[in-house]
């Protein structure tokens, strides 16, 4: 029987400046009607490129599609023309795609409604009011309250997980035989997150449509594919049954990748083991396996033989790899070392390093004629919370939680309207700058974004001793290069980079540089705000054992904020869990994860996919409805909107934080009554 | 969030040197380079260049056709019209460099101000700007000049207040965007006072676009120059500029065109080739400013 | 959307403030004053105290400039000195003049330069987009004089089609006036075909790389609905701000077009001004012309409205 959709040997190119960029180098691959199947890849292995190359999407020039064969009802595509009609009645009608960046995605000077209608006019032959009716249909399917008085609203009306609600209405408006979701859910929250994935496989299940899932996250491939192929440098490394491919991977690339990625099913002593180095260059790379530099498996006939070509290893489980290797499979070179550091001293909760008390940030709110102020916008709300020395406090929660006001409260950057930040036995609150700014020798921080953070016109290692001239002026030009070098060294950079700008580091690097600005002063305390994750999985794991490494030399405390629930597992002695500016879930990593109390974190916990498709715990319940803003926040508890619990007194009270059982404290008037 | 890339970076060191590459492999961007290169030869060796004394009247050979004495013959005094084409390529740079550099000047210094001390300031600052905008470049320089007369400096002067404003918006808004980037904020949580953030990293970032504005800008002083000469507003004569040119030649336009041709050439094709090296220029040093400016 | 409007109105009115300030001021700065030139050498002194009194030059310049704003008030704009006549009788006709010239030109600009913006950016890198480009950095480079002369040369005195200068009122002679517009239009509009042609380009190309372009492709829409439906109205936004700007050019453009084809326009009589000092006109048509670019700025911010809802709906 032939297949929905087969590609054969597709080689999709880059013309760059420095050479050509072998963005897909020969993949083949399958997918029959009504199956999920995922490809998993890091940036730059070529997952997205392959779903464009297909219908020829990818912008020409400077790409080009250079062979191979893609077979789609009975014709070959890739001989019909960029804008001819025959690709173009493929498009939208047979093929949906949803793209990965809903706030772009959507043209922002059109309509939802003729966005959504435009589609099925034209393929389907509906008339405008048909088209708004069945457009109206869709909406509500995938979720939209209020379908038909929305139509006739703009993208930026919506939020990010509605618009790519939408973008899925859109993808499926012709009944398309395949839908093509290319990292659809990655600039989205985790419940949102959660929410998109399950409606689109209970649309593909209902419509028997075939769903291509393009993905880095491990979780989503175990938690919906049938089958998975693994992309690496442009190529599909390893191929075949989703539990195949968790349970027994066999090339080292697969490997790597499962044990480099934190879980919420890990031990939490588990070291994490990162995949060494970075992807080699695909600019006219040289005829050879391209995770050879990265290989700990790799022998010397791997360096003088071509480019490995996939073999089947099992029934539809094919690897491209010249050695037999398996989980059990001892590596030939060790890269960094796999036990945990020990801990030079036990993070002590008892002498807190910085205590936040009552603190509540607010945010004036314009309006009006002349922009007169007409309120204050509660960003954070009564949050208490204390750092212990050489502890590790995770603060996790969704987007517009305040996370990161509270970071920049705590760091002096932002005015606080209430409460005190208490810094080593002395309060913080309000100081102006310039009282601040000595304090700042024993706090420092280090930002998301590696790109941002670091001025682009500053070389490395004047970067890196910024902190040293603030704060030690009398240091000897000297003695300040060589505390930069041991600050390199360190963080694992090679010292003899520290005269390069910062564009010539990639992202890992970039953020190790911004460590070692941030450990330049030898502060007591590090306010790491969302630092790792702007990076790729392989290069977040090297990040999280270089933290985790650095506390147990230097008894550092972090302040760790993230949306990523795994990670904050993995890193914190205790996790704290904000929603809309109110902490509602407080206490150490075990308990939190094992015993959550409150009905968010239980929300929250579901809803992150677990990379192990055995895991019973992928079929749970996902929370409905949306993260409010916080100008729409629900008088009481600020989940009461969405709880499951919420009683009438929810809606009116907010519940303190109050102890329960040991180190537990829980915001939940539910929880606290026993239910 | 997006997923950033660790591939890409590694081959950045020699993109510096492919995009200087890049700069020069553009057919217009040698030509332009080589046409700029010969205006400031020109300009330089002006007297060892030009065939006469550019104020040398000659009152028999008045009026003269392209020749092989006078390439581009002679004006209505008698004058070598190609002595002073070349000759006039010195008012124009002068002109042109140094009013970019007093705009440039006055603009940025009124831009960082404006951007880092904003309120009223800001406001009253902008507003200024504003008003210096809504009057049309050529009209604002000639009531200018007619101020401040019509000497080289003053020509300068006047040219380089009427581009003010343009780089007092580049900067203020620089500033504006830079101080809410994370590596400002950085700078203070390393211990910076606000000072030592303008100097060491606010001050260096809105350099560049600032440059690129001003070898963008460069060809449009030069043309309002021109501009000026041919009111008869500019420089004042005997000194040879290349719009008092066209004017002078286009009262004998149906007798002697060559003047007027040959004057309106060196015009365009200056303003030209410096036009296209800004381009190239603007996106050598910051690709993102396609469009910006 | 109307508080923006509003605050933005009242934006304008300030900069309009600041304008007849500056002008004001600097104006009574320039050497020379206009009753000694307008009575020539010969004046005795007394002549001149005695016209410096009438046109109430003599007063100290707080009151003259109140008096002036007072006077835009009321609609009276003074009295010329050099043509010994009411300012408000000569302005209208020289706009006339100015006008019959201006408006072709930025339609011919807009019109023109966005046309040929978008089919350069439809062929990039193809032969008519760099003869298009070619030609409209050319353009930009070349000053209205310059093209003006050329005009002339070769329109006028080698084929002798079109006169070289003067102006004949339409309504006197449409014939006649329209051709002795013509190489004012072209000339005028020549830099600013090329100005739109480079800005549409370059916006119809940064559009085109956008994601929600690639989404639309995605949905199988042919060519050309992508680009006039999908990918015109984001890229109108440079454009319209671009006209916003190019009436300021256009209008600095006149004094060069109406010196050199000797038209009796609003440029012509600020030249004039300036050699006689003439303050009350060229107070007047400075504020006027500030006025219009004002006016004109503050339509393109309302437009950009009208373009992007994202403008529209958000500044409420």
């Amino acid at each position: 029987m032939s297949h929905l959709l087969e590609v054969k040997d597709l080689r999709t190119e880059f013309r760059q400046p420095t050479g050509t960029l072998h963005a897909v180098e020969g993949v083949s691959y399958h997918v029959d009607a009504g199956e999920i199947v995922a490809f998993v890849g890091e940036s730059g292995s070529g997952k997205s490129v392959t779903q464009y190359s297909t219908l020829q999407l990818i912008p020409m020039p400077p790409g080009k599609i250079t062979g191979g064969e893609i077979w789609f009802d009975g014709r070959n595509l890739l001989t019909e023309g960029q804008k001819s009609a025959a690709l173009q009645s493929v498009r939208g009608a047979e093929i949906g795609v949803v793209f990965q960046e809903p706030m772009t995605s959507l043209n922002p000077v059109l309509t939802i409604g003729k966005q959504l209608t435009e589609g099925m006019m034209l393929h389907l032959g509906l008339n405008r009011t048909q088209a708004r009716d069945r457009a109206v249909d869709l909406m509500e399917k995938v979720g939209i309250p209020d379908a038909r008085s929305r139509l006739d609203a703009f993208p930026h009306q919506f939020s990010g997980g509605m618009r790519q609600r939408i973008m899925i209405a859109m993808a499926l408006a012709c009944d398309p035989k395949i839908l093509i979701a290319d990292e659809a859910t990655t600039a989205l929250d985790v419940t949102t997150q959660a929410q998109i994935l399950e409606l689109m496989k209970d649309l593909v299940e209902q419509t028997g449509t075939a769903l291509i899932i393009v993905t880095h996250n491990l979780g989503i491939v175990a938690r919906y594919a049938s089958r998975v192929h693994v992309m690496y440098a442009g190529e599909i490394v390893e191929s075949g049954p989703t539990r195949e491919i968790f349970k027994a991977p066999r090339h080292p690339y697969t490997i790597g990748l499962l044990r480099a990625v934190p879980s919420l099913a890990d031990e939490r002593d588990r070291r994490l083991i990162p995949i060494p180095g970075m992807v080699s260059s695909q600019v006219d790379p040289p005829d050879r396996c391209a995770f050879i530099n990265r290989c700990p498996y790799a022998v010397a006939e791997c360096e003088t033989e071509p480019r490995p070509v996939l073999q089947a290893v099992g029934t539809g489980h094919v690897k491209a790899c010249h050695r037999d290797i398996d989980l059990q499979t001892t590596p030939v070179r060790q890269f960094e070392a796999t036990a945990r550091t020990e801990a030079a001293a036990a993070p002590s909760a008892t002498t807190p390093v910085l205590e936040v008390k009552h603190l509540k940030v607010t945010f004036p709110t314009y309006g009006g004629f002349f922009k007169r102020k007409t309120g204050d916008l509660l960003a954070v709300d009564d949050v208490s919370l204390t750092v212990g020395k050489g502890e590790t406090v995770g603060l996790v929660g969704e987007s517009g939680c305040g996370k990161t006001t509270l970071a920049r409260a705590v760091m002096g950057l932002q005015e606080v309207a209430g409460g005190q930040i208490i810094f080593d036995d002395r309060d913080i609150t309000g100081l102006s700058p310039s009282q601040m700014r000595p304090l700042r020798r024993d706090i420092s921080m280090v930002f998301q974004d590696p790109y941002g953070s670091l001025d682009p016109r500053q070389r490395a290692e004047s970067i890196v001793a910024e902190p040293l001239g603030n704060f030690f002026p009398d240091m000897s030009a000297k003695a300040r290069s060589e505390r930069v070098k041991e600050l390199f060294d360190l963080v694992g950079l090679n010292p003899d980079q520290r005269s390069r700008m910062p564009h010539e580091f990639s992202g890992g690097q970039r953020q190790r540089l911004a460590i070692a600005r941030a450990l330049a002063s030898e502060p007591s305390l590090i306010v790491l705000d969302e630092a790792i994750s702007a990076l790729d999985v392989s290069i977040q794991s090297q990040v999280i054992n270089l933290l985790e490494d650095l506390q147990a030399r230097l008894a550092v405390s972090y302040l760790f904020i993230a949306h990523d629930l795994s990670v904050v597992r993995h890193i914190s002695d205790r996790v704290a869990v904000m929603y809309l500016g109110q902490l509602v879930e407080l206490t150490g990593w075990r308990q939190l994860y094992e015993n959550p109390l409150h009905p968010y974190t239980k929300a929250l916990l579901e809803a992150v996919p677990i990379p192990d498709p055995d895991d019973a715990a992928n079929q749970r319940r996902i929370i409905k409805g949306e993260v409010p803003s916080v100008m729409n926040r629900p008088a009481g508890c600020a989940f009461s909107s969405r709880c499951p619990l919420a009683t009438d007194r929810c809606r009116v009270d907010k519940p303190p934080l109050e102890g329960r059982g040991e180190a537990h404290e829980v915001a939940c008037f539910a929880v606290q009554a026993g239910a | 969030m997006t997923v950033l890339s660790d591939a890409k970076p590694a081959a950045t060191p020699n993109l510096t040197k492919l995009r200087v590459k890049g700069f020069f492999s553009r057919v217009p961007v040698i030509i332009g380079s080589v046409i700029i290169l010969t205006v400031v030869v020109f300009a330089v060796a002006a007297p060892l260049i030009a065939p006469y004394d550019p104020a040398k009247q000659d009152v028999v050979a008045r009026l003269q056709p392209m020749s092989a004495e006078h390439w581009f013959g002679t004006d209505g005094l008698g004058r070598d019209v190609l002595s002073r084409l070349i000759f006039g390529s010195r008012t124009s740079l002068l002109v042109g460099l140094f009013s970019t550099l007093v705009a440039g000047c006055f603009g940025m210094a009124i831009g960082l101000i404006a951007g880092f001390v904003g309120k009223w300031v800001d406001s009253i600052m902008m507003r200024v700007m504003d008003a210096l905008m809504s009057i049309p470049i050529i009209i604002l320089a000639l009531f200018l000049g007619a101020v401040l007369g019509r000497g080289l400096g003053n020509i300068i002067l006047c040219l380089g207040i009427v581009m003010t404003p343009s780089y007092a918006r580049v900067t203020r808004g620089q500033v504006l965007s830079v101080k809410q980037l994370d590596y400002v904020t950085a700078a203070r949580v390393s211990g910076g006072t606000g000072l030592k953030t303008v100097v060491h990293h606010i001050f260096p970032n809105c350099l560049a676009p600032n440059m690129v504005l001003a070898t963008m800008n460069l060809g449009v002083a030069i043309l309002v120059e021109a501009a000026l000469s041919f009111l008869g507003m500019g420089i004042a004569e005997p000194t040879p500029s290349w719009g008092g040119m066209v004017s002078q030649g286009k009262d004998v336009l149906t007798t002697a065109p060559t003047m007027a041709v040959a004057a309106s050439l060196f015009i365009v094709i200056t303003v030209w080739a410096f036009n296209v090296v800004g381009d190239a220029v603007r996106d050598l040093l910051d690709p993102r400013l396609r469009g910006a400016l | 959307m109307a508080g923006y409007v509003l605050r933005r109105l009242g934006q304008s009115v300030v900069v309009l403030l600041l304008v007849t300030l500056m002008v004001f001021f600097t104006m009574h700065a320039l050497p020379g004053d206009p009753v000694t030139i307008f009575l020539g050498t010969t004046a005795t002194p007394e002549q001149i105290a005695h016209y410096t009194e009438v046109f109430g030059l003599d007063q100290p310049l707080i009151v003259q400039y109140v008096k002036w704003l007072a006077g835009l008030a009321h609609g009276e704009l003074g009295q010329s000195i050099a043509l010994s006549k009411p300012v408000g009788e000569v302005l209208p006709g020289r706009i006339v003049v100015t006008l019959s010239f201006t408006l072709p030109a930025l339609v011919l600009s807009v019109l023109v330069g966005t046309t040929l913006g978008i089919w350069s950016a439809m062929r990039r890198g193809r032969l008519a987009d760099s003869v298009i480009s070619a030609v409209a950095s050319f353009g930009v480079a070349a000053p209205a004089f310059v093209i003006g002369i050329l005009l002339i040369l070769l329109l006028g005195v080698q084929l002798k089609w079109l006169s070289i200068s003067g102006y004949t009122p339409i309504t006197e002679d449409p014939v006649a006036g329209i051709k002795k517009l013509v190489m004012p239009v072209i000339a005028l509009s020549f830099g600013q075909v090329g100005m739109f042609t480079r800005q549409t380009r370059s916006a119809m190309l940064e559009v085109i790389g956008q994601d929600y372009i690639r989404t639309a492709r995605s949905k199988g829409l042919k060519e050309k609905t992508v680009i006039v439906a999908h990918a015109l109205r984001n890229a109108l936004i440079p454009i319209v701000t671009l006209m916003g700007m190019s009436i300021g050019g256009l209008i600095g453009g006149t004094v060069l077009i109406e010196q050199l084809f000797t038209m009796p326009g609003v440029g012509s009589l600020l030249m004039m001004s300036i050699m006689n000092r003439d303050y009350m006109v060229l107070q007047n048509i400075v504020f006027f012309i500030a006025a219009a670019v004002l006016a004109a700025n503050f339509l393109v911010d309302i437009l950009y409205g009208y373009i992007d809802p994202r403008i529209r709906l958000v500044r409420k």
